[in-house]
C-alpha cells in the first residue's frame, strides 16, 4: 500500500510549524533554521517514495532535518578551513543585539547563543525534548540510543545553559532569587 | 539523606518520572534539601526559556513559498477549473487555484482519503473530508454556534460523549468563509481539528482539511505539559492550507450566523 503523494504532502504541510522550531533550534538562528528547512522539504520531497506506510512521518522528516543539518555544519567547516574566515559560531545571533533593553530578552539571547553552542548531541535531545514535547521515552526510540543516554544528554545541556545564565548576572541586570543566593 | 541523581531530578521537573520516584523526589524537596529544590528550579527554568527563546513568532508564519515547494503547486499546469475566468492571475492567485485544485481532486477521491488523514487509524467518529451532510449535528455546529461554545455530542454507536467546538472562523484566500472546529473527547482533549469552508452556491459545508492532534505518549506523566503544542500546530497548519485571514469578530461572526452566511 502507498499513500498518494500529496496525501503526504499535506501531511508535511502539517508538520512544518514543528518542523520549523526544531530546525531553528538546530541551525542556531532564524534564518539558517528556515535555510535548513527548505532544504530539507526539498530533500524529503525527492524521497518521498522511500518513506514506510506505517511508520511515523514526523519522525522520517525529523532524520532527514538532522542529516541535512548535518551535511551543512560540514560544508560550512569546509568553506571555513577553505577561506580562513572568522569562527562564526563565537558571533551571537542577530536576535541577541537587537533586544537588549529588557532582562527577559537578554535571558533568552543568552539562551539562544548558549543552545547554538551546545554540542550537536545534546542540543538534538534539548530540541525534542523541550520545544517539540516528546518524552524521553519517545527521543530514545527516535535517535535510537538508551533512555540512560537521552537522559545525561539533556542535563548536562541544560546545565550549561544554567551556567551561561548564571555567568552572565553580575554584569548584567538583577534577579533577585540568585542575587539572594541560596535559600535554607 | 537520601540522594537523587541530577537526572532525577531533571525527570522530576519534565514530569517524566514513575510515581514512585517522583514520591521520593517530593520527600526530599519537603524535607528542605535546598540542593535539590534549586537543581529542580533551575531544569524548570531552563526548560522555559528555552521554550521562550525559540517560540514561534505570530508575526512569521510559514513562508508560503515553502508551502508552495512541499504542495509542489509551483509545477501544476493547469489549476483553472476553480476560479478560473480571469486571464492571468497574480502570483498568489495562481497558487491559491492551484492549492484548491489540489484540495478538490482529494475532496473526489472521497470515501477513500481523508486529507492529512493520520497513518494510524480513523476511528468512526472522527472528522471527514468532504462535503457534510445537512442534517449532521457537525453542520448544526458550523452553520449555528458561534467560535469558543462548546456542544457536547452523544455518539450513538459508541456510546462515548464527544465534543465540538469552533475555534474562529475566517475568509480564506478565496474570500469564502471558513471555521476550524475542533473534535474533543469526553474529558476535552482535542483529538482531531478541521478546517470547514461555505459554499456560497450550494450553501453547504464542506471540510477541506482534517488535522489529528498529537497527544502525550505516555499517560502515566502526571503533570507534565508537552511543551510542542500540538493543538496549535495542527491549527496554525490547516490556517496556512486554506490561506486564511484574520479570524472574525464576535459580532462579524453573530452578523453572519443570523444571515445564514450570506
Amino acid at each position: 500500500m502507498t499513500i498518494p503523494d500529496h496525501d503526504l504532502r499535506l501531511q508535511i504541510v502539517t508538520l512544518l510549524p514543528r518542523l520549523r522550531r526544531l530546525a531553528r533550534a538546530l541551525a542556531g538562528t532564524s534564518a539558517d533554521g528556515d535555510d535548513l528547512l527548505q532544504t530539507a522539504c526539498e530533500k524529503a520531497l525527492s524521497r518521498l517514495h522511500q518513506f514506510e506506510v506505517g511508520t511515523r512521518l514526523d519522525r522520517w522528516m525529523f532524520q532527514i532535518l538532522k542529516t541535512t543539518h548535518i551535511d551543512r555544519t560540514r560544508q560550512a567547516q569546509r568553506r571555513k578551513h577553505a577561506d580562513f574566515t572568522p569562527d562564526l559560531v563565537d558571533v551571537l545571533p542577530f536576535d541577541a543585539r537587537i533586544h537588549e533593553q529588557t532582562e527577559a530578552r537578554e535571558d533568552l539571547a543568552v539562551i539562544r547563543a548558549a543552545v547554538s553552542h551546545l554540542p550537536e548531541e545534546q542540543r538534538e535531545v534539548l530540541a525534542l525534548v523541550v520545544l517539540d514535547g516528546l518524552s524521553y521515552r519517545d527521543v530514545a526510540d527516535m535517535l535510537d540510543i538508551p533512555q540512560g543516554t537521552v537522559m545525561s544528554r539533556l542535563a548536562r545541556a541544560r546545565r550549561k545553559l544554567a551556567h551561561a545564565l548564571n555567568a552572565r548576572q553580575p554584569t548584567g541586570s538583577i534577579d533577585k532569587d540568585t542575587l539572594h543566593g541560596p535559600r535554607h | 539523606m537520601a540522594r537523587v541523581t541530577d537526572e532525577m531530578l531533571m525527570a522530576y521537573a519534565d514530569g517524566e518520572l514513575s510515581k514512585q520516584d517522583a514520591e521520593l523526589v517530593e520527600r526530599l524537596l519537603r524535607e528542605g534539601d535546598v540542593e535539590s529544590r534549586e537543581a529542580v528550579d533551575e531544569f524548570r527554568k531552563t526548560a522555559a526559556l528555552v521554550r521562550a527563546a525559540f517560540a514561534d513568532d505570530t508575526n512569521d508564519p510559514i513562508s508560503e513559498t515553502l508551502v508552495e515547494t512541499v504542495l509542489a503547486t509551483k509545477a501544476t499546469p493547469k489549476p483553472a477549473a476553480v476560479a478560473g475566468s480571469r486571464s492571468r492571475p497574480a502570483r498568489r492567485e495562481r497558487y491559491a487555484m492551484a492549492m484548491a485544485a489540489c484540495l478538490a481532486a482529494v475532496v473526489v477521491v472521497g470515501g477513500l482519503a481523508t486529507i492529512l488523514r493520520p497513518l494510524e487509524t480513523v476511528t468512526a467518529d472522527s472528522l471527514q473530508l468532504g462535503p457534510v451532510d445537512a442534517d449532521s449535528r457537525l453542520a448544526h455546529v458550523l452553520a449555528k454556534v458561534p467560535a469558543s461554545t462548546l456542544v457536547e455530542i452523544d455518539d450513538d454507536n459508541a456510546g462515548a460523549a464527544a465534543h465540538l467546538m469552533v475555534v474562529s472562523t475566517f475568509y480564506d484566500r478565496y474570500d469564502r468563509i471558513c471555521r476550524e472546529v475542533e473534535l474533543m473527547d469526553a474529558a476535552l482533549a482535542p483529538q482531531q481539528v478541521a478546517v470547514a469552508c461555505h459554499t456560497p452556491d450550494s450553501s453547504a459545508w464542506s471540510v477541506e482539511g482534517v488535522a489529528r492532534i498529537a497527544t502525550a505518549s505516555d499517560p502515566s506523566s502526571s503533570g507534565y505539559a508537552p511543551a510542542g503544542a500540538p493543538e496549535q500546530d495542527a491549527l496554525k497548519s490547516l490556517q496556512i492550507m486554506v490561506g486564511a485571514k484574520e479570524p472574525l469578530s464576535a459580532d462579524e461572526e453573530r452578523r453572519l450566523i443570523d444571515a445564514g452566511w450570506k
